[in-house]
């Protein structure tokens, strides 16, 4: 929208008798200089015209019109202003023409010509959430506008220029991935409306090497689902998520991939009116309720349903899921006493969900043990609960749940590549808006998922190894693609605004050891320690950050006995590795699960 | 031939279980609520005397072991837990809870991402961290240490 002033002067001029009438003075011509706020209008935007009349001693000013006649309309005339509204729908782009006529000679008068533009184009593509592709495959995509009246459609480009498109129409066009990349490849199509070049939409593919196969799903570390939120460090994967064995089904993207975790929650709130079954108790009607927190204590909350999950071109049927509730009443004081957030938007947990695809086939199994299904412990945890279809009270307790009604970790359920998962970056020296990378279902099970020469680290009875760092022998220690930094006891300078990260004076080179709970294998890992607010006020807009860490605890006052024992390799550790996840019980060629490997 | 639900109904054991609820108070409460900690977790305790202070050591019944630190005039300045479940912080934070809340929402609201919680404020520190099944954390007022005691005994 045009907001600077124009001038358009169409001066009427009359030289006007000595006996006129109106007084004005023999010889001085009366003329009107016209002057709008804006010229060029959207549909609904509004121009305000002002008139300035020179030699009109009786100060009658001018009165309105305008052409085409009915196509919007003038408001608040006074005698030197008005303003013109355009009309909300406009087919094609129209030229209004305002007329000034000066009240004390109606033969001068002034006109000036507002263009009205037609109704913004908007393109949308299908599909538009980030695609996988294997080197040499295709894959079509359609573009749809909407007041796109004189139905151009629109042009193709594709960048970098890896790959083709081929076949382009003004709505379709089908790219073909090249016959061999080198590595994981992510390519962007972009479709520009040809009536209106502002109008565009883009859909990311990335393209995989030979064998990729269908275990593949594309990650992508970006500012995340909500506009003018950029979280820090978040992996994300779109997934599709069906009522199980129909076709009725939602696409929903950025669900942050937590290798921390077990179990798909989605929030509720995203897949509206998407009819999932309930998981209940035939004898009363009841459903099953699931509490999850986080270590920092915050929570979802929400019923467990049932859906087939459908990733890559894995599907795991009829998988028990956590739908998080949008509602912030009746949830037991027993999941809401950890205190904090209750994060059942995507603006609080900076995601549409949580694709829980960690060590553990269920959310309440540790190394074998079942928490909830009464085996071992006296007292149900907090975990789950079975309510009322009218919703829970706050006095409600926690229940005993088999492993067969548990929020389970998808993967387990796959028919093939359902041991564990690999996920893969490419390194991020410092700050990237976004980066691309991989999720890889099976372990051993294909030719792009062996474990190769990477070290295998066996896990204690928590699921943790040991870190050595800086004197301390860290053994509960763990990898975490859902913590967004390395987090660890340090006497690196926290910063002072922000206690969850290092705001080191500058960049701090660091190492560490990881070996497994047995004492072997033993790798050293070197990192890099960055401060987080320059990090941060220097790069507002990316996401990916390499170098981001914080403290985790207070340095030095771990101990066999306990205490704070724990180094946390949350997202930055991925950056630039191939990280294989294996999950507890499941056979993978050399071993069993649960252990790390990278 | 059984639907999915019927067998989800299988899955289901309720066990209905009758929670008393005390009077709660740990850290800044006196010792006496330990008991009432341990009845209200379940749990069974251990006690263990060192010069400058006591610790009271409950297995809860759900796998998480809390340690509570008093004094010798018998006020809880600290605690801990470590197991598979994050304990009861309103139970665990007794007047304490409120601050905790707040600071910790702070946090993760300014944080961008998940992180383990670090609240380092004069009269009250909470660290919480772990994944899934595996938590510990600590929280203690240091103004209410007793005289030898260091943060690091807290653990």
């Amino acid at each position: 929208m045009r907001v600077l002033s124009a001038i358009v002067l169409v001066a009427g001029l009359a030289f006007l008798g000595a006996c006129s009438s109106s007084g004005t003075p023999a010889g001085v011509p009366l003329t009107i200089t016209l002057s709008a706020s804006a010229t060029s209008l959207n549909p609904g935007q509004a121009s305000t015209i002002t008139a300035t009349v020179a030699n009109d001693p009786s100060n009658k000013g001018v009165t309105w019109s305008f052409t085409p006649s009915g196509f919007g309309a003038l408001s608040s005339p006074t005698a030197t202003s008005v303003v013109y509204t355009a009309p909300t729908s406009v087919p094609t782009a129209t030229a209004v023409t305002i007329t000034a006529t000066s009240v004390a000679s109606a033969s001068v008068m002034a006109s000036l010509q507002i263009s009205v533009q037609t109704s913004a184009i908007a393109v949308s593509l299908s599909p538009a959430a980030p695609q996988t592709l294997n080197q040499g495959q295709q894959l079509s995509v359609n573009a749809t506008l909407t007041n796109d009246t004189s139905n151009k459609g629109v042009t193709w480009t594709l960048s970098p220029a890896v790959g083709s498109l081929t076949n382009p129409t003004t709505t379709a066009v089908t790219y073909v991935a090249p016959g061999s990349v080198t590595s994981n490849t992510a390519v962007t199509i972009t479709a520009t409306s040809v009536a209106s070049s502002a109008a565009k939409a883009t859909v990311e593919i990335t393209v995989f090497p030979s064998g990729a196969g269908a275990n593949v799903a594309a990650l992508t570390v970006d500012p995340g689902p909500v506009p003018a939120q950029v979280d820090a460090n978040l992996a994300f994967v779109s997934l599709t998520i069906c009522v199980p064995g129909t076709s009725t089904c939602q696409t929903i993207d950025h669900i942050q991939v937590d290798t921390g975790s077990s179990g798909l929650r989605i929030l509720q709130s995203v897949i509206p009116g998407l009819p999932l079954p309930s998981v209940v108790d035939q004898s009363n009607g009841d459903i099953l309720n699931n509490c999850v927190q986080f270590l920092d204590t915050s929570y979802l909350w929400g019923p467990v349903q049932q859906a087939d999950i459908k990733i890559g071109g894995e599907v795991a049927g009829s998988t028990n899921v956590q739908t998080v509730s949008s509602s912030n009443t009746g949830i037991p004081t027993a999941c809401t006493n950890g205190g904090t957030i209750n994060e059942n938007t995507p603006m609080l947990l900076g995601a549409n969900g949580i694709l829980g695809v960690g060590l553990e086939p269920t959310d309440c199994i540790l190394a074998g043990a079942n928490f909830c299904d009464g085996s071992v412990t006296t007292t149900p945890p907090n975990v789950y609960f079975e309510c009322p279809t009218s919703g829970c009270a706050t006095t409600d307790t926690a229940i005993i749940v088999l492993a067969s009604a548990q929020v389970t970790n998808p993967v387990v359920l796959f028919s093939t590549d359902n041991n564990g998962v690999v996920i893969q970056f490419p390194l991020v020296q410092s700050a990237a808006p976004t980066v691309s990378g991989s999720l890889t279902f099976g372990i051993g099970t294909e030719s792009n998922n062996a474990l190769g020469s990477a070290n295998v680290f066996g896990l204690d009875t928590n699921d943790n190894f040991i870190t050595l760092y800086a004197g301390q022998t860290l053994n509960a220690s763990f990898i975490d693609s859902g913590s967004n930094a390395l987090f660890f006891p340090s006497s690196i300078t926290v910063c002072t605004d922000n206690a969850s990260f290092y705001c080191p004076a500058s960049l701090s080179a660091q190492s560490a050891t990881n070996e497994g709970a047995t004492g072997t294998p033993v790798s050293v890992v070197n990192f890099s320690v960055d401060n987080a607010d320059n990090l941060f006020n220097n790069n507002p807009n990316d996401a990916a950050f390499g170098t981001l860490a914080g403290p985790q605890g207070t340095a030095n006052t771990c101990s066999s006995s306990g205490g704070s024992c724990t180094f946390d390799w949350g997202l930055p550790f991925f950056y630039g590795r191939t990280v294989f996840t294996a999950i507890d019980g499941q056979a993978v060629s050399g071993g069993t699960g649960p252990f790390w490997a990278y | 031939m059984k639907s999915n639900s019927q067998i989800s109904l299988m899955g289901i054991v309720l066990l209905m279980l009758t929670l008393s609820l005390p009077a709660l108070a740990a850290l800044g409460g006196d010792v006496s609520s330990v008991q009432e900690d341990q009845a209200q977790m379940k749990g069974t305790l251990k006690t263990t005397e060192h010069t400058a202070y006591t610790v009271h050591e409950i297995k809860a019944g759900n796998g998480t072991v809390v340690r509570e630190y008093a004094s010798p005039a018998g006020e809880v300045f600290g605690v801990s837990w470590q197991g598979p479940f994050i304990p009861d912080m309103k139970q665990l934070l007794g007047s304490y809870f409120d601050a905790y809340s707040s600071a910790a929402q702070a946090q993760r609201t300014a944080h961008r991402g998940r992180a383990p919680l670090n609240i380092q404020q004069p009269g009250l520190v909470v660290e919480s961290n772990g994944h899934m099944r595996s938590y510990s954390g600590r929280a203690y007022d240091p103004g209410k240490f007793p005289q030898g005691v260091s943060a690091n005994d807290i653990r």
